[in-house]
């Protein structure tokens, strides 16, 4: 069982790593989880896997057509005073007029928009039609100004229609504009101080506590919008947010489609014929699921979760308890003592856990396999956040590996520049990653940078001449 | 990769840039100035000159050579502005078919999109020189205050230059896109831009994830840098009156004189405090009499003559603040757009009023191109994934329908962040009453008449019944791309129509097409025009080459029979490429200067040395 976990382990930093393409083991661990309708949110608790990556493998198995969406039931919401008074805060905005495409799977082949943004766009104007202004810009009835305006910028780069110009984007593109249009009116009143009020007291005391509630409950809504954040990821995140929400939650339903054959409609669960050969991946899943499903009981409560955690860390079994713990943090962010739980257990297995992965990235290091050396040394940055050496080196592996991963090669790289802002090396290694990235006037320019608070540095000067020279 | 440039058509000077490796720069023309003046002018040939070379031959053939031609476009000719240009600029000014406005250059009349056409060619042809490839697309800017049909006539423009504008954006959102790229930051910026021909004022937002959000903008397309040099010109016509009792105006030379000499003296008074202007023989009097200008002019006195057009400007500022909701203490950044803000008296004003002084470091007259070529990169998906941005617009003007008594319903208000959509019942007005006429209208004064008409649709077979019985509900639309739908719907019948509105440029379809062709064509010519100069050029060159030869190979060889045949037969090739070059004949030339080489490695080849 522990061996299936590790292997579970090093699928999804494989997976991270993009190196996945084909369905593997966790993916039909989720398949046959997958009966009727299920909240992603569960299966991700009964896997033991934090939501984003449990998001992440439904997102492969929905693009594979093994899975889809499940539509939101429309009569999941409460269509109380929220929903009426936020349309007629102005009654001239128009109501929500039917798209002509009503389900996603139609005319597909002419849509270029990926599966999650496809759910997400979906998910989020399906929701659109009982939300209260609040819910539609994600935000607690106690959210002040900061964060209206960077919730709605925040979700502004999510729903323009222009950050998707010129893709053919069929009956999203409406959807988009649609959303995009609640959310800068939901904006306006929200943002002025007068209409806010009105519109609060239009809501009256008794759904303010609800949403309050239940806005509590949310896994997201960052306070300060991330710089530099993909947008994937923040679709990701998203997406899960939804699916955990309680009553405002969409579902994934098993089996619409196959996975040879999109378009015929399977007849049975996730167990079917489609799957062909995954069938021993299934059982090996099977065998593990049930060891899983030993320990974690469906649809556990949180607090449930925590006793289980507690216990592992009395038995100190503290990876296991840390796994637990983010579970919690994904439900409940608000837990009592949930972060300096996390940092205590993150601590304790970092420590635990850094000597033997530095043992193992230095026998792939010695034996060439820098692929398999980054993914472990990312391993231990996200064990030593504060560890310059560390993250430098995962930089240049990045940078040196067939092919090279320049991306995470600049983030590591800039991480490491944080923690020692002053070190010449790190710099200089940041100029190469650029200039491998063929941004060469963002090289020059920090180099230039360099120059300026180092001028006698000699390899400084010898990349500039490299870079110069280099230039046709 | 496919490139995209960004363009600032000014009323007075044009600027394009592109984003080149995730960084946004200008592209210098021929000259190897960044800015390129809006003029063009037609020559005596019939010839087309843009830019600096029009700017140069301006004085001499004033009636011939357009500036300003943004003023008139997608206007009225019949329109207060069209009349007011019309008494100030030496070229003729008539009406179009369709009520719109013609230039009549050289007994040939042009429309304002294709004179724009002809600058926005030059500009794609400056940076297709510097990219080395052909270029497709754009991102033009306009002012903030263009209406509707402004704005479909600047894409007419970009459709006739062989231009797909792919967005149009305004310039002080521009200039803010390009004060706030890559800088991560979280700003309330105000963008205060006085070009030479137009002011807007914008108020924008701008976020840290890269989301730039317009939060009100309001502006006057008939203020700008050309009325302080009015002031000028008409204090020294003024004068000149008073002490000659002679009105300059009516010498169109003399006019075009007096505005480069008031454009001078404004620059001038930007870092001086008074300054020099002198117009000998500003107007001859018969015979050898002439008279001359000159006249000394001070800051203090500029300033005094030209206070009322700031104190337009800032009451303009206060009011666009107002409409955002904002305090002054609640705008972070002031930036300063257009060469006009170049005035001290400007930046003392504007500064005054809000409060902090201007941010430094932005170049007024490349920042709006700057940020149009940003704008581009960021639509095609062509930005770095750190600094990719999002722009969320507003409608500048209200639009709305008319109704009973000739007033306009709005629907859409101004400062409405697009794409938007809004509705609103109607009923009918008179008793039985069956159709209903929709006249969709783009403006902010109260009366339908006042306002700029963008189309108009009949929702015909309603019930009939007494008025108001009957309700109709008219929804606007505006999406991402600016593009005004309107539907209407009979609430009675459940019978809806709809119309796309297309505002209108001036130009219909066809003449759009023909222009668009005619344009292509002259494209065309001009190259050929030009290879012909080169291939011309080349064969001269040669020939010359070659009969410099001559006299050594005589004297050398004389009494060689295969010396003398040889000559003959280069005397006879070069006889040839003369009478091709004469002829004008470029197939001929090209295909002479291919001899002519051989030629003259035969001459060459004749005193023993190669080619």
């Amino acid at each position: 069982m522990e061996e299936l976990i590790a292997d579970l382990d090093a699928n999804s930093m494989l997976k991270r790593a993009g190196e996945v393409s084909d369905l593997d083991l966790t993916h039909a661990a989720l398949l046959s989880l997958v009966e009727g309708e299920v909240e992603l949110g569960s299966i991700a608790l009964q896997m033991g896997l934090p939501v984003d990556e449990a998001i992440e493998i439904a997102a492969t198995l929905i693009q594979k057509g093994a899975l889809v969406l499940a539509s939101p039931p429309s009569d999941s919401r409460d269509t109380g005073a929220g929903s009426s008074s936020g349309k007629s805060d102005d009654e001239r905005r128009v109501p929500l007029r039917e798209s002509k495409e009503t389900t996603a799977d139609e005319g597909e082949e002419e849509i270029e928009l990926d599966p999650l943004r496809r759910a997400l766009v979906d998910s989020t104007y399906e929701a659109l039609k009982s939300a209260s202004l609040y819910e539609i810009l994600e935000l607690s009835p106690d959210a002040d100004a900061r964060e209206i305006r960077d919730a709605y910028f925040r979700l502004s780069k999510l729903f323009h229609p222009d950050t998707l110009y010129g893709k053919r984007l069929g009956a999203y593109r409406e959807k988009m504009e649609t959303i995009f249009r609640e959310m800068t009116a939901a904006y306006e009143v929200l943002s002025r101080r007068k209409r806010r009020a009105e519109y609060d007291e239009r809501l009256g005391e008794e759904r303010l506590a609800a949403l309050r509630k239940r806005m509590l409950g949310s896994i997201d809504a960052p306070s300060a919008p991330q710089k530099k954040r993909q947008l994937d990821v923040e679709a990701r995140r998203r997406l899960a947010a939804r699916r955990l929400r309680g009553g405002l939650s969409t579902g994934v339903r098993a089996g619409a489609r196959s996975v040879d054959g999109p378009s015929r409609p399977r007849s049975g669960g996730a167990q079917g014929d489609g799957l062909g050969k995954l069938g021993d991946a299934r059982d090996a899943a099977q065998a593990l699921l049930r060891s899983i499903d030993s320990r974690n009981p469906r649809n556990t409560p949180v607090d449930a979760i925590a006793r289980r955690a507690a216990r592992a860390e009395e038995e100190e079994r503290y990876e296991e308890a840390l796994n637990h713990w983010l579970a919690i943090e994904r439900l409940e962010p608000d837990w009592p003592g949930l972060e300096e739980k996390l940092d205590e257990l993150r601590a304790i297995v970092t420590r635990a856990s850094l000597a033997e992965y530095r043992t193992l990235a230095a026998a792939h290091l010695r034996a060439g396999r820098l692929r398999e050396a980054a993914l472990v040394y990312q391993r231990i940055c996200t064990g030593a956040p504060d560890d310059v050496e560390a993250h430098l080196t995962t930089a240049s592996i990045f940078r040196r590996m067939e092919p090279p991963d320049l991306r995470s090669a600049r983030d590591y790289a800039q991480r490491a520049q944080q923690l020692d802002p002053g070190r010449v090396s790190i710099r200089i290694l940041l100029v190469r990653i650029y200039a491998d990235a063929g941004m060469k006037h963002n090289a020059i320019r920090y180099l230039d940078e360099l120059l300026r608070d180092h001028p006698e540095d000699l390899d400084a000067q010898a990349l500039r001449r490299e870079l110069i020279g280099a230039k046709p | 990769m496919e490139k995209i440039i960004g363009i600032d058509l000014g009323t007075f000077n044009s600027c394009v840039a592109i984003v080149d490796a995730g960084s946004p720069q200008v592209i210098a023309n021929r000259g190897g100035y960044k800015t390129t003046p809006s003029m063009v002018a037609i020559t005596e040939s019939g010839k087309r000159i843009v830019g600096h070379m029009a700017k140069r031959q301006a004085v001499t053939n004033a009636e011939n050579t357009v500036y300003a031609a943004k003023r008139l476009i997608g206007r009225k000719y019949d329109s207060a502005q069209v009349r007011a240009t019309r008494a100030t600029v030496p070229y003729s000014i008539v009406e179009g078919p369709n009520g719109d406005v013609r230039l009549s250059l050289r007994e040939t009349l042009y429309s304002i999109p294709e004179v724009s056409a002809m600058l926005l060619q030059e500009l794609k042809l400056v940076a297709e020189e510097y990219l080395g490839h052909e270029v497709k697309k754009a991102v033009v800017t306009v002012p903030a205050y263009f209406n509707d049909n402004q704005r479909q006539a600047t894409k007419d423009a970009g459709t006739i230059a062989g231009l797909e504008i792919i967005r149009i954006i305004n310039e002080p959102t521009a200039a803010a896109l390009s004060y706030g790229f890559g800088k991560n930051i979280d700003r309330t910026v105000a963008v205060y831009d006085l070009g030479g021909g137009t002011f807007d004022v914008s108020i924008l937002e701008i976020s840290s994830n890269g989301v730039f959000r317009v939060v009100s903008t309001a502006g006057d397309s008939f203020l700008g840098g050309e009325d302080f040099d009015q002031s000028i010109i008409d204090w020294l016509v003024e004068g000149f009156r008073d002490e000659h009792d002679i009105d300059l105006r009516r010498d169109r030379m003399a006019l075009q004189r007096l505005k480069d000499a008031a454009e001078k003296a404004k620059t001038e008074l930007s870092t001086l405090e008074e300054t020099e202007i002198n117009l000998p023989f500003i107007i001859s009097m018969g015979g050898n009499e002439a008279l001359h200008l000159q006249r000394s002019l001070t800051r203090a006195e500029l300033e005094e003559m030209t206070y009322d057009l700031i104190d337009r400007t800032i009451a303009i500022c206060e009011h666009t603040l107002d409409e955002a909701g904002f305090d002054k203490s609640e705008i972070d950044d002031l930036i300063l757009v257009g060469g006009m803000t170049r005035m001290p008296a400007v930046q003392r004003a504007v500064t005054d009023w809000l409060g902090k002084p201007p941010c430094k470091g932005v170049h007024p007259d490349e920042v709006v191109a700057l940020g149009a070529a940003i704008q581009g990169a960021a639509l095609l998906g062509q930005l770095d994934q750190d600094e990719e941005m999002v722009l969320l617009d507003v409608t500048p003007h209200t639009l709305g329908i008319m109704v009973k008594g000739g007033y306009i319903e709005g629907l859409i208000p101004l400062n409405t962040a697009v794409p938007t959509s809004r509705a609103k019942r109607f009923t009918t007005v008179r008793d039985g009453q069956t159709t209903v006429r929709i006249l969709v209208f783009q403006g902010d004064e109260p009366e339908a008449k006042d306002n700029e008409l963008l189309g108009e649709f009949e929702l015909t077979g309603l019930r009939s019944a007494p008025a108001g019985e009957v309700e109709v509900e008219v929804t606007f639309e505006i999406n991402a791309d600016g593009i005004v739908s309107v539907y209407a719907k009979d609430l009675d019948t459940g019978k809806a129509q709809s119309i796309t509105v297309t505002a209108s440029s001036g130009l219909s379809a066809e003449e759009l097409k023909r222009m668009t062709r005619a344009a292509e064509d002259y494209a065309v010519a001009q190259k050929l025009d030009e290879e012909a100069k080169q291939a011309k050029q080349r064969a001269e060159e040669t020939i010359a080459s070659i009969e410099r030869l001559y006299p050594e190979v005589e004297s050398l060889l004389a009494g060689s029979d295969f010396a003398k045949e040889a000559l003959e037969r280069a005397s006879e090739i070069i006889g040839e490429a003369r009478s091709a070059i004469d002829r004008g004949d470029l197939a001929k030339m090209k295909e002479t200067i291919d001899a002519l080489d051989r030629a003259r490695r035969m001459v060459l080849g004749l005193l023993g040395r190669s080619a």
